[in-house]
């Protein structure tokens, strides 16, 4: 699963780094004294690592609440993302985590209490109801069998129910959450992209079907569920795709039932894109045309497409269930 | 004779290189300030000399001789990334003499710099080696000691990413058998049992490495294309840099023909060929 596991020295003697390296014991454990001191250096190669990760395991300090960037979520208060991994365990060529880390390697902030503490103050700072984000920086529930995150964050918010936790996932790892009693205030918002695009830009992401099967066990098991459609990335047969998505996910789910959905274009800031195209010339998706704004990638979109897209999903959801991921 | 084109091979001392030279028919190619081996496939290997210095020094100098006899070129169309491998004799306060390892972590002690390689080699144990001024005879720790890695590390990263950089030390001394029992004889008896080993080790890395050139080197019809353009027109840098992405795009894109088509046609200069290249692709 992993090439090693480095381990920072402030957090050797955490219970939590303890328990994972008596797990991956056979894996070759190395120290060090900051995550940065393998993680951010120059002259590493992202796609030569993605084919041998490593666990990096640190604190992290300062920052651990943040606000979510305009536009990444519905309202419903003021929203927050927090990041206690960084990197994620599959391989989506889209994935804007390619531009921004030079590493492949998953980073993983154990240091879950510092996490708790500053959701809480922001809970009791927010002046109403707040939204908190994870799977920014990495997919959470995909790497839930290593990181336990759900045992963890499940329990701090059941004791906020001001406050919304939404896991956004590619992720078919549910036995953390089908194992306790459903929390009204937590969504898992999974993420979905066209058969196609999935298949052609979607490594190691579990199936579209298995993604609507566990969408089905969650809703089931009293989990509130929602739909992320993104990135979406122009294509001839686009809106017969979708719709072809569409069909199988709304015959299947409860629609009533659902938090929200969401559509969003493909879009990264154009550092990231730049690193990108670096890393993946050959790459056909990063040799389209794009369009430059405010610091934001996108694809030329000459049909505009998106919005017949809403048009066609709000065929099968309610005005009031949609919004666009900006 | 087995050959791993791509790949660099830094030792510190004769004995240590001399069954590895012959396992690859590596034949001395310069001798003017550190011997420098190279075999007809274009495996290189350099003998140093002892310590952290010369190690950095001739591998600096194994680094820039490869620049030298071109496996870079003009706008970089065919990517010829090298691997750098140092293979040495070490101490070790436990291991059994004659147990390999690779390097996780490279400790320079006196100058307390710490640097990391990439784990991507497989098949051995892995330690933290600890490069040192002096041959070391305590062992303080759980560590393999001895006096070249670091400085290798510093000048071989100079040259190539960092997962194609790897350390490989192999026990001649512990504590049971010091260091005063290693004679040449055992050097070169020691390494000539970890051939295998070491050619399972270039071979990983020269796999890694044909992946990395394949994914960054452009197809031989594209280079063709490229350098037909570069001798009909005077392209700035900055031009030659443009049109070899146009060039990656309408590949990537599969629109080959039509790129064909129109570097086929004649333009009043560089500028008005990248303009109709650009204009082709956003009409797409």
């Amino acid at each position: 699963m992993f090439s090693a596991i480095y381990i920072e020295s402030e957090v050797r003697e955490h219970d939590r780094v303890k328990e994972l390296l008596e797990r991956f014991s056979s894996i070759p454990h190395i120290d060090c004294q900051r995550y940065g001191e393998v993680f951010n250096r120059k002259r590493q190669s992202f796609r030569i690592q993605k084919k041998f990760p490593a666990l990096i395991l640190a604190k992290k300090y300062g920052n651990l609440v943040l606000p979510s960037p305009d536009g990444y979520g519905f309202d419903g208060g003021k929203s927050y993302y927090f990041s206690h991994m960084l990197n994620c365990i599959y391989d989506c060529r889209y994935c804007f985590l390619q531009g921004m880390y030079r590493s492949a390697n998953y980073v993983l902030f154990v240091n879950y209490e510092d996490f708790e503490s500053q959701i809480i103050e922001s809970i009791k700072a927010s002046d109403g109801p707040s939204i908190y984000y994870s799977g920014y920086d990495c997919d959470s529930l995909a790497f839930e069998p290593v990181s336990k995150f759900c045992d963890y964050f499940l329990p701090v918010f059941s004791k906020h129910t001001s406050a919304v936790l939404e896991i956004r996932t590619k992720s078919t790892q549910i036995r953390s959450l089908l194992d306790v009693k459903p929390l009204p205030n937590c969504i898992v918002a999974m993420s979905f992209t066209s058969d196609e695009a999935s298949l052609r830009y979607e490594h190691k992401v579990p199936a579209i079907q298995k993604r609507i099967e566990v969408l089905q066990k969650l809703q089931q098991a009293g989990w509130s569920v929602a739909l992320r459609f993104e990135p979406i990335i122009w294509d001839s047969g686009l809106l017969e795709n979708y719709h072809k998505l569409f069909m199988e996910i709304f015959h299947r789910i409860d629609i009533d039932g659902l938090h929200s959905a969401s559509i969003g274009e493909f879009r990264m800031p154009t550092s990231f894109y730049k690193n990108i195209v670096k890393l993946y010339p050959d790459e056909e998706l990063f040799a389209r045309e794009t369009h430059i704004d405010n610091g934001l990638v996108t694809l030329i979109d000459k049909e505009d497409s998106l919005r017949q897209l809403e048009q066609i999903l709000l065929r099968y959801i309610k005005p009031e269930q949609y919004y666009r991921c900006a | 004779m087995v050959s791993l084109q791509n790949v660099n091979l830094v030792f510190a001392h004769k004995f240590e290189a001399q069954a590895v030279l012959d396992f690859f028919s590596l034949e001395l190619v310069d001798n003017k300030e550190f011997k420098i081996y190279q075999n007809k496939n274009g495996m290189q290997a350099v003998i140093t000399g002892m310590g952290f210095e010369n190690a950095k020094s001739a591998t600096a100098k194994l680094g820039e001789r490869t620049l030298e006899v071109g496996t870079q070129n003009d706008l970089n169309m065919q990517v010829a990334a090298r691997a750098w491998l140092n293979i040495g004799i070490a101490g070790h306060p436990e291991a059994d003499i004659g147990t390999g390892f690779l390097a996780s972590k490279i400790i320079h002690r006196n100058s307390g710099d710490t640097n990391f390689t990439v784990p991507v080699l497989s098949g051995l144990e892995n330690a933290t080696v600890v490069t040192v001024d002096k041959p070391e005879l305590v062992y303080p720790e759980n560590a393999v000691y001895e006096m070249e890695a670091a400085g290798f590390w510093v000048s071989a990263i100079e040259h190539t990413s960092l997962e194609f950089v790897q350390v490989l030390k192999i026990v001649s001394d512990n504590k049971k058998q010091s260091i005063d029992t290693v004679t040449k004889e055992l050097v070169v008896d020691l390494i000539r049992g970890k051939l295998e080993t070491i050619s399972d080790c270039c071979a990983q890395l020269q796999s890694l490495v044909n992946e990395y050139d394949k994914a960054y080197s452009l197809d031989v019809a594209s280079i063709e294309i490229i350098k037909s353009c570069l001798e009909s027109y005077h392209f700035t840098v900055t031009q030659k840099i443009q049109l070899k992405r146009l060039v990656q795009r309408y590949s990537a894109i599969d629109l080959f023909a039509q790129l064909r088509k129109i570097t086929e046609l004649t333009f009043s200069s560089s500028n008005e060929l990248i303009k109709e290249l650009s204009e082709h692709l956003s009409r797409q």
